[in-house]
């Protein structure tokens, strides 16, 4: 027997029933919430009181005690901390009943709120006391009656995204269904479509949080009414969960609806509220993809252009619409109209508003490329900043707009570009030493930034003077690294297209060298550019030496009045107050003819110039110059000197003439008269006498009559007057210094003297002792009158008784002495002897044949050439060359090696003699320059191609005279010349005097233009050398033997004849000549 | 009568004038001269300029410059030699620093050796 606390234990089986007094209302089925009384009533069927009885009940599953409901017999049952004794394990005491006694027992349930339907709920009481054992009453089963719920307000669908419904997303769909019902719903199926724009999340579907999708056997999406529970309790809610996509793009506001249905064995399918979400769509343009750039962006120059690209890429979940790019350019980037692309088509020009471009609408995900093309305006500051913004405006939502900048790093730099910067000179490019400078510079900065720190360096010559920077008439400040070279200028900035115009000025210095440059340039450095040099700027220089009348002069020392043979100093002066160096400054002197240059001091002579070399400007030269009064002049004749001035590269400038006044007074008071015989002389022998006169004084008497009174004592002897062996014409029978006249001299220089010679006769009858004198009067210029006299001739007679003679047949009274027996004096002279007709030449030197014609007075030749030579003296000859002269004849008789004999003429002109005899003979000079003149033009043409010689190119009447006059002179010549003191080289010859004379006679019958002047000139070229003497003797030849011959046929063999042996003899001569130079 | 007489002096004044306009300019002496030089054979050239050689007249000297130029080269020596000789060397030295070369240093030569 189980005890009473052991009875209604869990799972203990009930207990037998004893007693049928268990009453329970409802007796068959209950319901949930209900309230089950029950009544049990025992009675003490004994006889004994039962003591310490107890009873207990049992509380099955889905009831619940109402506190507070038992009874005791109708009495309330104390309950213990809301449980009732009842159902307490020991039961409750009730005392002792007594026998018969009846207990009653009233306890209520209240059944629980969820019981699944048919459960079965055994009531049951036990009593027990200490007597008896436990007895169970009737045990009541009442059946429960219930149904699930779930259709209530729990039970319900929500969708509902993780972050933001935005399309793209993901959304969780929840589906609660909750058993309000007092039983298990069974077999609860929900159906639950995905919702519209929304896709499945694969896997995702979980049922309290367990998957289902592998117990479905197939993908969530794809079944449609899944059993998601198998059992869902009373009371108990269930969650199913899956995940969904929202679709992508989807507008903004797009509703997504979630619906379900659910249903279960026991509940019928009922709809489930829809749940619905909202997405939330926008177009955006924020993130990277939406760009904004410039390119280039780094580095820009003004000017360059820049594309700038938007790209706009709509990053959102909506399309945007009407799309607008505006671009915000700032001043100094200039939008290039036309040249806008979008997506790289070409966009409309507008003209309004042309910065905003109408993108249209742009979809999500997608973009669109605007390119607009900009330029950087000029200036900018290198290294800043340009800032570009593009506004991009869209209509969702509305006033949408997203700026975009980007920045345009600018590289900018000054520029001075050569074609407008630069140094230019103003004005002419000569300047004169003093003259001002100008110069020009343009500094233009035509680069896109400011020069800063801009310092202009000149370049300027040292020697200019004065240099002055300026601008806008402002003088600059001139530094430079020394106080003495300023070079330097600051010009601070330069802005960018700025244009500073500087001038420069300076002064060209003085003096200066002719043509030389100026040169002035300049560089112009800037802290971003350095050095940029600039042009240069040159003058050339227009400088000469200049002389003056008033500084350049000719002084007369210390002598006021020149004499002849007296030295005169006259200084010269010269001073250049020209601007340039005067180079190779002569002094070409014009002497009078009557005065001579002797002597040069301080300056190198030159013929009749004077070189004085270099002259630099305002410096001066001096020069002393000793003139010699040569001839005597009349008085008040004076020197002039006549001077001009020259130098390379000027004018010549005639100096001032100098005159000096000359005294010059000719003198005849010195002077001999003599008589041969000297002291005595017999009567009737003849005298002759000797009246030397002599130009004692300094100048040259014009007109010098000399007067002699013949004495009556003496006879003239007629024609007997020679004048320095000149025979003069007689006065009628007087002799001609016996005329009114006398005897008549002309230009008699100084120191000439004139010898006059006559012959007398003694009066036979003079007395002896009779003293005979000659008084010889010359009367010259007019006024004076020197008087001369003789020695006493004193008669020398002898008485004579006699008057016979031997001899004579007769007597003679009166006869003289022995003196009248001496043969008279003859006029020795040859030149009035009888010539000889004029023989072959023979092969000799050439001087043999004319010695024969000379001196021969007949018969055979050879036989009388031995006296000939022993009474015919040779004349000397020299020619003297300077190493240039000779040079020059050497090269001269090269040049002119011309075909026929026409070359040997230039080697006669080359070769003729300077000095002839030992006395002057003055036609040698005039022949010199004479056949110079005349060869010089030969020799020009005979260049001529094809050239003709004609008589007049051999021989002229004035070359003709004039060798008539030096062969006469030659011919009267004796001795041999001096040695020229100078002369490196010197040749001598020698010529027959006799034969020189003897052609000259025939010179009156020779036509012109044959060889015998020629023949004349070459006897007297030199022969002191063997090949000398050899090339004469040849050329003598050779022109001797056209001694017949005619002008035509000498002109004929002057150009075609040649005569090799005679070249090579000129070619040996010549050969010999430049070994011996 | 009166208008016939007035017809005539017209007349002759008008032809007058005609006759002045049209007739031959003079030319001057140099121009002649040069004009009489160019006509000339190379020597007749040559002897021409040393017939002027000693002349000191500015025609003269003028053809003498020209003739320094001239195409024969003999003639621009004897003209090179008549300036030398008179003394007239400035229009040489000019010429020949003008117109340097091959013909100026022959003439140059020359000169010299008939110095």
């Amino acid at each position: 027997m189980r005890p009473l606390s052991e009875v209604f234990a869990p799972g203990a089986p009930t207990l037998p029933e004893r007693l049928r007094t268990l009453v329970v209302s409802p007796e068959r089925e209950l319901e949930p919430g209900m309230t089950v009384r029950a009544a049990f009533t025992f009675r003490n069927h004994g006889g004994a009181p039962a003591t310490g009885v107890q009873i207990r009940f049992n509380v099955p599953d889905g009831l619940v005690y109402l506190v507070g409901s038992g009874l005791l017999d109708g009495n309330e049952l104390d309950d213990e901390l809301g449980n009732s004794p009842l159902l307490s394990r020991g039961g409750a005491l009730v005392g002792d009943v007594l026998p018969d006694e009846e207990r009653r027992i009233e306890i209520a349930y209240s059944v629980a709120g969820a019981i699944e339907n048919g459960t079965t709920v055994e009531l049951q009481a036990a009593v027990a006391s200490f007597e008896l054992p436990c007895v169970g009453s009737n045990v009541v089963r009442l059946v429960a009656r219930s149904k699930p719920q779930l259709a209530n307000a729990l039970t319900c669908i929500s969708i509902e995204a993780a972050r933001d419904a935005v399309p793209g997303s993901q959304a969780q769909v929840t589906i609660r269904i909750h058993n309000a019902g007092e039983s298990t719903a069974r077999d609860v199926v929900v159906v639950s479509p995905i919702p519209e724009y929304t896709a499945y999340v694969a896997g995702s579907a979980r049922v309290n949080g367990r998957e289902i999708e592998r117990e479905l056997g197939a993908s969530f999406d794809r079944t449609y009414a899944p059993v998601v529970l198998r059992s869902l309790p009373a009371r108990a809610s269930a969650t199913l969960v899956y995940r969904v996509a929202i679709d992508a793009p989807l507008p903004g506001g797009t509703q997504i609806v979630a619906r379900a249905e659910a249903a279960s064995q026991e509940t019928a399918a009922f709809s489930l509220d829809p749940a619905s979400l909202t997405v939330v769509s926008a177009p955006g343009f924020d993130d990277d993809r939406t760009s904004f750039s410039a390119d280039p962006a780094q580095g820009v120059r003004p000017g360059q252009r820049i594309r700038l690209t938007l790209t706009a890429f709509n990053a959102g979940s909506a399309a945007a619409q009407r799309v607008s790019a505006r671009l915000e350019l700032p001043d100094h980037l200039f939008f290039v109209r036309g040249g806008a692309t979008i997506d790289g088509r070409p966009v409309r020009e507008r003209r309004k508003d042309p910065l905003r471009f109408q993108l249209g609408s742009i979809d999500a995900e997608q973009c669109v490329t605007l390119c607009v093309d900009g330029v950087l305006t000029s200036p900018l500051v290198d290294k800043s900043v340009v800032s570009v913004a593009a506004v991009l405006d869209w209509d969702d939502p509305p006033a949408s707009s997203r700026r975009l900048e980007c920045s345009i790093q600018v590289r900018s730099k000054p520029a001075f570009s050569p074609r407008r910067n630069g140094l230019t000179r103003v004005g002419s490019a000569i300047v004169v030493p003093g003259g001002a400078l100008e110069a020009a510079i343009v500094l233009e900065n035509d680069g896109s930034a400011d020069a800063n720190d801009g310092v202009l360096h000149l370049h300027i010559e040292p020697a200019l003077d004065d240099v002055a920077v300026f601008e806008s008439g402002r003088r600059l400040a001139l530094e430079g690294r020394s106080a003495d070279s300023p070079d330097t200028v600051e010009l601070g900035i330069l802005e960018a297209y700025e244009v500073r115009r500087l001038t420069i000025r300076a002064r060209a210095p003085s003096p200066f060298a002719n043509a030389r440059e100026l040169r002035i340039g300049a560089s112009l450095h800037t802290r971003e550019l350095g050095e940029t040099q600039l042009p240069n700027a040159l003058w050339r220089v227009d400088s000469h030496p200049a002389f003056e009348r008033e500084t350049s002069r000719l002084e007369l020392g210390a002598q006021s009045v020149l004499r002849p043979n007296q030295l005169a100093d006259v200084d010269v002066i010269v001073t250049n107050i020209g601007t340039d160096t005067a180079h190779n400054v002569s002094l070409r002197c014009y002497i009078s003819p009557e005065a001579r240059l002797e002597s040069v001091d301080g300056a190198t002579r030159e013929k009749s110039s004077l070189l004085f070399g270099e002259l630099a400007p305002a410096a001066h030269a001096r020069a002393r110059l000793g003139l010699r009064l040569l001839r005597g002049l009349a008085k008040d004749w004076p020197v002039t000197v006549d001077a001009l001035l020259t130098a390379d590269g000027m004018l010549p400038v005639p100096l001032e003439p100098l005159t000096i006044a000359t005294s010059a007074e000719p003198d005849f008071s010195t002077g001999s008269f003599q008589s041969e015989p000297a002291d005595t002389v017999d009567p009737g022998e003849t005298v002759e006498w000797l009246l030397h006169v002599r130009n004692g004084g300094d100048g040259t008497a014009r007109i010098a009559q000399i007067a002699i009174v013949a004495p009556e004592s003496l006879i003239y002897v007629p024609n007997s007057t020679t004048v320095n062996d000149v025979p003069i014409r007689d006065s009628g029978a007087l002799p001609p210094f016996s005329g009114a006249r006398g005897i008549v001299l002309n230009d008699v220089d100084p120191g000439v003297e004139a010898t006059i010679r006559w012959r007398s006769v003694v009066h036979n009858a003079l007395p002896a002792g009779t003293s005979i004198a000659h008084v010889a009067h010359i009367r010259y210029d007019g006024e004076r009158d020197d008087e001369i006299a003789s020695a006493q001739l004193r008669i020398r007679a002898t008485p004579i008784f006699a008057n016979a003679i031997p001899g004579l047949p007769f007597g003679l009274d009166g006869v003289l002495g022995p003196a009248l027996a001496a043969h008279p004096r003859a006029l020795s002279e040859d030149r009035f002897l009888q010539l000889p007709p004029a023989t072959p030449v023979a092969d000799s030197n050439g001087s043999h044949p004319l010695a024969q014609l000379s001196a021969a007075p007949d018969g055979d030749v050879e036989e009388v050439r031995p006296e000939v030579f022993e009474t015919t003296d040779a004349t000397g000859t020299i020619v003297a060359f300077t190493p240039d002269r000779l040079g020059r004849t050497l090269r001269l008789l090269r040049e002119a090696r011309f075909r026929g004999l026409i070359t040997h003429l230039f080697a006669v002109r080359g070769f003729l003699p300077e000095g002839v005899g030992d006395g002057r003979c003055s036609a040698l000079g005039a022949t010199r320059e004479l056949l110079r003149e005349e060869l010089d033009r030969l020799f020009i043409k005979l260049r001529l191609p094809l050239y003709v010689l004609t008589a007049r190119d051999v021989e002229t009447p004035s070359l003709r005279s004039t060798l008539e006059r030096l062969v006469q002179e030659a011919g009267a010549a004796r001795g041999v010349p001096a040695e020229a003191p100078t002369a490196a080289l010197t040749l001598r010859g020698s010529f027959d005097p006799t034969e020189l004379r003897d052609l000259g006679e025939r010179f009156a019958q020779a036509q012109l233009a044959t060889a015998l002047p020629w023949a004349a000139l070459a006897r007297l070229l030199p022969d002191e050398t063997s090949a000398c003497a050899n090339y004469r003797a040849l050329l003598l030849e050779a022109l001797d033997g056209f001694e017949d011959s005619d002008s035509n046929a000498f002109i004929d063999a002057l150009q075609h004849r040649d005569d090799s042996r005679l070249d090579a003899a000129l070619e040996a001569m010549a050969a010999s000549l430049h070994s011996m130079a | 009568m009166l208008a016939v007489t007035l017809v005539l002096v017209l007349l002759i004044a008008a032809v007058s004038v005609a006759y002045a306009l049209a007739r031959p300019r003079r030319k001057s002496d140099a121009d002649r001269l040069i004009d009489e030089f160019g006509n000339l054979s190379n020597a007749e050239r040559c002897e021409f300029i040393f017939a002027i050689a000693t002349l000191d007249d500015p025609s003269s000297l003028r053809l003498l410059e020209r003739a320094l130029d001239d195409p024969c080269e003999p003639v621009a020596l004897a003209a090179a030699h008549a300036l030398t000789t008179a003394g007239r060397t400035a229009p040489l030295e000019r010429f020949l620093s003008e117109h340097p070369g091959g013909r100026a240093d022959s003439i140059t030569a020359s000169l010299e050796l008939l110095a």
